[in-house]
């Protein structure tokens, strides 16, 4: 991973369940507001914390794609 | 700043029964939000009872699980492990929890929905062939929800008694000594240990095949870790559900004009197990404390940096601020944001199998045995006490 590289961050809040698990791990990106996660930003520098919450949501709620390539990087 | 000087004894004086929740607790939440509390082991801390206080005593990174020691305030003789997933805070939590958390998202778990049902079809048939009465609790509650821990994990279903004591015995306030618990703790990590052991001669395609393989090939964590992981996974995975399912059973054969509804109208199923679980209190009371690393305030004042909090999520699902009506079980309740899995990063890793298995059990108990009933008068059922869960010792139920 180049320092040039950006990540685009996107919620499906249809499937979002207001578990608050991505905002516990990554409280910087996330916050839960009336049950539906929240994002502070839509683009950021990689972050492998950011990674950990995306892979950890349990209703696969949450992407991560290259903001260039729109390739998805997370989750796995 | 605080309210009060007074400091409250728990458990509260008095008992309560079945699925009620101690009016001290709701006393608490409309009148003192920021409690002082004494515990039976490691001394005072403060106790939270509304949805807003306990929702950031779950889920706000100020609290740490990390920080807990022996002083810190609890009901068990024992003291939860370090090691546990429950006792570790961001990013060492999050090491673990992803080892297996695809193992758990609604997906995956969705695709075991017809296994779950085969299950549950052959337990309710050994019903059927016995004749009523029964007993929920050990014919289905069970029997079901062991069957399903024992194959994701890779345990053996003949071993049950021995580790559902063990369980039982850590998981128990005030029902044996400490000594008894520590000596239950040893075996049941002994006998891990030996399921880890196979699993380093062969291969096993299951959670704790898993487990291994992200120790010994990606050093990703510690021999202790992954003994307790799998205690845990193990002791989570029975306890919790078999309880709840009993307890929702009662609580729905109690309620006859839910259950008419519910029989009228299965689809309301889903919503009707979130209902579930939002009215029924699992816990007897207060769960585990965290501890705030810095001063944070609360609705009833200021915590304090070092200081220990304990949340009642039992009586925060309870809280009017946030349910309309909240003592009515509704199972047509749409907006139900309760926090029975917690919230946060230890929001309930096996809440989406637990809901499964509360759905298909619920829903082919009704289809089954439309006519499902209390075999005995709902006074005579007899409770478990002197654990951290409630539940039904036994469940007759006839049809
Ligand atoms: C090896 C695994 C475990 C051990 C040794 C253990 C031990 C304990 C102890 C010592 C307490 C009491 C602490 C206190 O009251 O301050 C407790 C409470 C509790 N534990 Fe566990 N625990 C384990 C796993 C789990 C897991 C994975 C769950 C989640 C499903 C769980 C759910 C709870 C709940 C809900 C309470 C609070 C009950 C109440 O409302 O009073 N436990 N546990
Ligand atoms: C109705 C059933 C269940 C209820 C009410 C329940 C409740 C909870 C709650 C309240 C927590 C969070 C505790 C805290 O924040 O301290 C939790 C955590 C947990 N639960 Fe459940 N649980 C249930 C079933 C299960 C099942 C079937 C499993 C099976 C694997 C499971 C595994 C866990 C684990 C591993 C954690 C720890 C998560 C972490 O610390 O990141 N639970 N559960
Ligand atoms: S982890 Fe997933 S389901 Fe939970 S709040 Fe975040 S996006 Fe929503």
């Amino acid at each position: 991973m180049t320092d040039t590289t950006r990540w685009r961050l996107e919620a499906d809040h249809h499937s979002c369940a207001g578990t608050g698990i991505c905002a516990g791990i990554a409280p910087d990106h996330f916050q839960v507001v009336d049950g539906r996660t929240v994002l502070s930003a839509a683009e950021t520098h990689p972050d492998e914390t950011l990674r950990d919450a995306v892979e950890s949501c349990p209703m696969e709620a949450l992407r991560i794609l290259d903001a260039d390539s729109g390739e998805v990087l997370a989750p796995s | 700043m605080t309210n009060s000087d007074r400091v409250h004894t728990y458990p509260f004086e008095g008992q309560v029964s079945g699925l009620d929740i101690h009016p001290k607790f709701t006393e608490l939440r409309e009148t003192e939000p920021l409690a002082r509390v004494k515990l039976p082991y490691g001394g005072e801390g403060w106790l939270v009872t509304r949805h807003e206080d306990v929702k950031t005593a779950n889920s706000d990174p100020r609290f740490s699980r990390a920080s807990i020691g022996e002083d810190t305030p609890r009901t068990t003789p024992l003291a939860r492990r370090g090691d546990a997933i429950l006792s570790l805070d961001p990013p060492e939590h999050t090491r673990l929890r992803r080892l297996v958390s695809k193992a758990f998202t609604a997906r995956r778990i969705g695709q075991m929905q017809s296994w779950l049902e085969e299950v549950v079809a052959g337990l309710l048939d050994d019903m059927a062939r016995k004749g009523p009465p029964c007993d929920l609790t050990k014919d289905l509650a069970e029997p079901f929800t062991i069957t399903v821990i024992c194959r994701l994990l890779g345990v053996p279903y003949e071993d049950r008694e021995k580790f559902q004591h063990w369980s039982a015995v850590i998981m128990s306030t005030t029902a044996y000594t400490r000594e008894e618990a520590v000596e239950a703790d040893a075996s049941i990590r002994g006998y891990l240990a030996q399921l880890v052991a196979a699993r380093r001669t062969e291969p096993h395609d299951d959670l704790l095949g898993v487990l291994v393989a992200a120790r010994d090939e990606d050093d990703r964590l510690s021999e202790d870790e992954l003994i307790t992981f799998g205690v845990t996974l193990l002791v989570a995975g029975h306890e919790t559900s078999a309880h709840q399912l009993g307890n929702m059973v009662y609580a729905l054969l109690t309620h006859p004009d839910q259950l008419a509804l519910l029989r009228e109208r299965p689809e309301l199923l889903p919503r009707a197990v979130e209902e579930l679980l939002r009215y029924v209190p699992l816990g007897n009371g207060i769960g585990n404390a965290r501890v705030a690393t810095e001063d944070v305030e609360l609705s009833g004042g200021t915590v304090r940096a070092g200081e220990g909090v304990l949340a009642a999520a039992v009586n925060a699902n309870r809280d009017p601020r946030v349910f309309a009506d909240p003592d009515r079980l509704d199972i047509t309740r749409e907006k139900n944001p309760h926090l029975a899995f917690g919230h946060g990063a230890h929001f309930c890793l096996g809440a989406q199998l637990a809901r499964m298995e509360l759905q298909v059990a619920i829903g082919s108990l009704l289809e089954r045995f439309p006519d499902v009933r209390l075999a005995v008068p709902a006074e005579d059922v007899v409770w478990k006490s002197g654990g951290l869960f409630r539940g039904p010792q036994q469940l007759p139920i006839a049809w």
